[in-house]
């Protein structure tokens, strides 16, 4: 590993570690190249100062020839355990003695040389002259070992090493030590670093250890990830803001469309592809009149527009998809600005409205064909805002409301004000009924009195309407037309004042004839005179059939004309039901009519509408199955109300028939039936009946397997 | 260069070396003079002479000759006289005296020796007769005797490394 990449730990230690090593090198070095050079120094004086003095001792020697004491003076040498070798020279040249003495003379120099030492071959040789007051004698020559000089220098050398050796030891124990008295800080420093690099939470701070450079350099630091969390915030908090609005922009149902000033596109989402048909790389850096169909003069007018810093309100336009379909847009443009509010671009926002102009082209076009509809059949017409508590009339409607003004109208003080005052309550509660799509799905089909407030003429209305209602089921609006029937009920009442008379002239007779019969068959029966009590018993039946008829007839006019009424009582189901029964078994003997199961409960009705609804409602079940059928009357207990019905095992209502089975006059329409006698007045009036008790029929029927009509009483008990 | 000079001397001289017997003692005779100290009082003023006398034996005087020419001692120039007879004894820092006349010197040694004169003799009683030094031969090799009490009386500083190879010799 080089160097630079080591930990700071290793580098520090290592530093000290080298510097420590140079200096004690250093030192050690230049210690032993001294010590080297002063040991030669003093080696040579000392060799120097040994051969003068032999020298001097020698000088009689030579001068006198004495070799034995030549021989003495030079052994004395061996004293000195470095001297290799010795000798003396006479004023000859010739060796006279020599040192040691059984030394090969050859391995002395052969002629003395001039006087001084030189080192040579890990040895100190060299010459000193001999003389005695200016007489040169001879020369004496001696060679001394250096060998105890390197040895000294090797071993300083060993020592030197070893010292270095051991400081480096110490040094590192001490250097891994102290170096982290920088390390640390730095390390810590590093590791925080990388905390928050791996984490990062830029709220994570350095510990400063000391007031030195790594203190300050720790102060920096935080002081920069303090700035870089605010920033961090700051980018953060721009992020979301810019991923919601980007969400916004895909999510959007509209085109939002950037444009760059050189009028090209910049940005294209989801709903622009889906809208124009290209795809998002097809258009981007494409000038955007291709797309818009724009001339570019038309572009470069909306950017000198809004450079100007005007306003562009939104239009409309028609386009080309990529499928040449061509489409209608709502576009608003805007201007996208900076932080310091210059213009960088252009955004588009384009809905399309193709739906909703062909929508308005229908409106208009139908709207035009029901004026002329309403105009030739003389219809007025209404619609009512509920939400905004508005309501709208025509001419025509206010007409028929006596209202020569255009001013505006309301329900309470147009509508309600204008109605008969005994039709009011029924039509307000009519209407609520109709803003509950529960009770009526928002079907409104009534037929009431205006009277006029101007002139106080009377009319007859007949109005048909539609409520609309919201997700919620809540009514949002009410429209409809009315229709003037003045003149059709007047003749209607006419013919319900005939049939009322005529029922009524009607019903005494038969009274009269009905009592007749009744005697006679009792006498019949007396007699047992069998047919006459079969004929007898056959006339008061179809008398009785006859006088129910009467009393629907004249019930139905009573209705027509508003004049029902009600005379309430307290009645026994069981026993009403029974009686019901036995007189509607004794009518009509083709089919057995079986009471079910009846609960003991009280109701509060006028008793012979409700037994004129029972035995309409058996009538009717005769009528439409098979001789012989059963017939089930009945009643139960539904939570807190009664439920009373008549089963038969007929051929089923279809569920077409089903919706107008209570209409006045209503047959229904089927081949097999054709010779089933009525007026179709039965059902209706059981509908009618029922809704002055605030009730209501209902059939539950398939077709094959016969149908059960019931309706519902308050049980009073 | 000077190194040079004696170098070049000491050469000519070496073929010059004694080789008889005559020939070393008048090189002994010569090295006298260094190993010696002769009083200033015995030269005649600061440049006289630094004189040896021989007295008989011709040839040695000869050789002795040969060995001091050129040569000064201190400044003074060595002359060689030869003399042959007492008589002829006069102030002189050495006196040679051949073995056949040390009789004839035998009773004037004291006064020789009071006048600082080193008396050298090779006469085998010189020392004992009170002669400074004597040359005698042991072996192939020419010694010395000196008479340690007349060399004290005659004031003449001997050096040590002389006495050390010397036979001492004392009266008494």
């Amino acid at each position: 590993m080089i160097f630079r990449d080591l930990p700071i730990q290793q580098k520090l230690t290592r530093v000290i570690l080298i510097t420590c090593s140079a200096a004690l090198l250093m030192m050690a070095g230049s210690y032993i190249v001294f010590e080297y050079f002063s040991f030669r120094k003093a080696e040579k004086r000392k060799v120097s100062i040994l051969a003068i003095m032999v020298a001097s001792n020698s000088s009689a020697v030579l001068a006198f020839q004495s070799q034995e004491e030549a021989d003495e003076i030079l052994s004395a040498l061996r004293a000195d355990k470095k001297v290799i070798s010795a000798c003396l020279y006479d004023s000859n040249g010739d060796i006279f003695a020599l040192y040691p003495k059984n030394l090969d003379k050859k391995s002395l120099p052969g002629k003395p040389d001039v006087d001084g030492f030189s080192f040579k071959n890990g040895s100190i040789e060299g010459f000193q002259a001999v003389n005695q007051k200016e007489l040169h004698l001879g020369t004496f020559y001696i060679k001394s070992s250096m060998r105890e000089l390197y040895s000294q220098v090797r071993f300083n050398i060993i020592v030197a090493l070893l010292l270095i050796a051991g400081t480096l030891f110490f040094g590192y124990f001490a250097s891994t030590i102290f170096q982290r008295v920088i390390s640390i800080p730095i390390i810590s420093l590093q590791k925080t670093a990388r905390n928050i690099s791996e984490k990062g939470d830029y709220s994570i701070r350095a510990v400063k250890i000391g007031n030195d450079e790594l203190g300050s350099l720790t102060d920096a630091f935080n002081h920069m990830l303090e700035q870089i969390e605010i920033k961090n915030q700051e980018i953060t908090k721009v992020n979301q803001e810019s991923s919601k609005l980007a969400a916004l922009v895909e999510s959007s149902g509209d085109a939002i469309i950037g444009i760059s000033l050189e009028l090209t596109i910049s940005s294209w989402n989801k709903s622009a592809e889906r809208i124009f048909g290209y795809s998002s790389e097809e258009v981007m850096g494409q000038p955007a009149y291709k797309i818009f169909a724009f001339h570019l003069d038309d572009q470069q007018n909306i950017l000198k527009i809004l450079r100007a810093g005007e306003h562009i309100e939104p239009f409309e336009k028609q386009v080309l998809t990529k499928e040449n379909k061509v489409l209608d847009l709502s576009l608003k443009i805007s201007p996208v600005k900076d932080s310091e509010g210059r213009l960088i671009g252009i955004s588009k926002i384009a809905r399309d409205i193709t739906e909703i102009k062909k929508n308005e082209r229908l409106i208009i076009e139908k709207e035009e064909h029901l004026r002329l509809a309403t105009q030739s059949a003389e219809l007025g017409t209404f619609d009512m805002d509920l939400t905004a508590g508005t309501m709208m009339w025509d001419p025509r409607c206010r007409e028929l409301f006596g209202i020569y003004h255009d001013g505006p109208v309301t329900y309470e003080d147009s509508f309600l004000t204008g109605l008969h005052d005994e039709d009011r309550d029924r039509i307000n509660k009519i209407i609520d009924e109709a803003f509950d799509i529960n009770l009526s799905g928002g079907d409104y089909d009534v037929e009431y009195r205006t009277v006029s407030q101007t002139d106080k003429k009377l009319r007859w209305i007949k109005a048909k309407g539609k409520v609309f209602f919201d997700e919620a089921d809540k009514p949002i609006r009410f429209i409809g037309s009315v229709l003037d029937i003045t003149k059709q009920k007047q003749d209607e009442l006419r013919k319900n004042d005939f049939i009322a008379i005529i029922s009524h002239e009607l019903r005494t007779p038969l009274t009269t004839i009905k009592s007749f019969v009744q005697i006679v068959l009792a006498k019949a029966k007396k007699n047992e005179d069998e047919f006459t009590i079969k004929a007898l018993t056959r006339a008061d039946s179809q008398t009785s059939k006859m006088s129910s008829m009467i009393s629907d007839f004249l019930n139905l006019t009573r209705i027509e004309e508003g004049k029902f009424k009600l005379q309430k009582q307290t009645v026994d189901v069981s026993t009403m039901l029974k009686e019901v029964v036995a007189d509607a078994q004794m009518i009509n003997n083709t089919h057995p009519i079986k009471l079910s199961y009846c609960e003991e409960a009280k109701i509060e009705v006028d008793n012979d509408k409700i037994c004129q609804v029972l035995v309409n409602l058996i009538t009717n079940a005769v009528k439409y199955s098979a001789t012989g059928s059963l017939i089930t009357v009945g009643c139960e207990k539904v939570d807190q109300a009664l439920k009373i019905y008549v089963q038969d095992e007929g051929d089923g209502i279809s569920l077409k028939d089903q919706e107008k089975l209570f209409n006045r006059f209503y047959r229904v329409e089927n081949e097999k039936f054709k010779t089933v006698s009525g007026f179709g007045i039965g059902l209706y009036l059981v509908s009618e009946i029922l809704k002055y008790h605030d009730s209501k029929i209902e059939v539950n029927s398939t077709v094959g397997e016969g149908s059960t009509f019931f309706f519902y009483l308050e049980d009073v008990a | 260069m000077v190194i040079g000079v004696i170098l070049l001397l000491l050469s000519s001289f070496t073929q010059r070396m004694p080789v008889n017997e005559y020939q070393v003692k008048a090189a002994f005779i010569y090295n006298f003079t260094r190993f010696i100290d002769w009083p200033p009082e015995t030269f005649t003023g600061a440049s006289g002479p630094f004189i040896i006398q021989v007295l008989g034996d011709n040839q040695f005087s000869s050789y002795i000759n040969d060995i001091v020419k050129g040569e000064k001692l201190g400044g003074r120039a060595i002359i060689v006289q030869r003399i042959n007879s007492v008589e002829e004894i006069h102030q002189c820092n050495i006196l040679f005296i051949s073995a056949s006349n040390a009789s004839e010197v035998k009773d004037l040694l004291p006064d020789l020796n009071r006048r600082r004169i080193l008396t050298v003799s090779d006469a085998s009683n010189f020392a004992k007769w009170g002669g400074i030094i004597r040359f005698f031969k042991e072996g192939n090799n020419l010694r010395l005797q000196i008479n340690i009490d007349e060399a004290k009386a005659s004031k003449l500083n001997i050096s040590s490394k002389l006495l050390s190879l010397s036979s001492i010799y004392r009266g008494n």
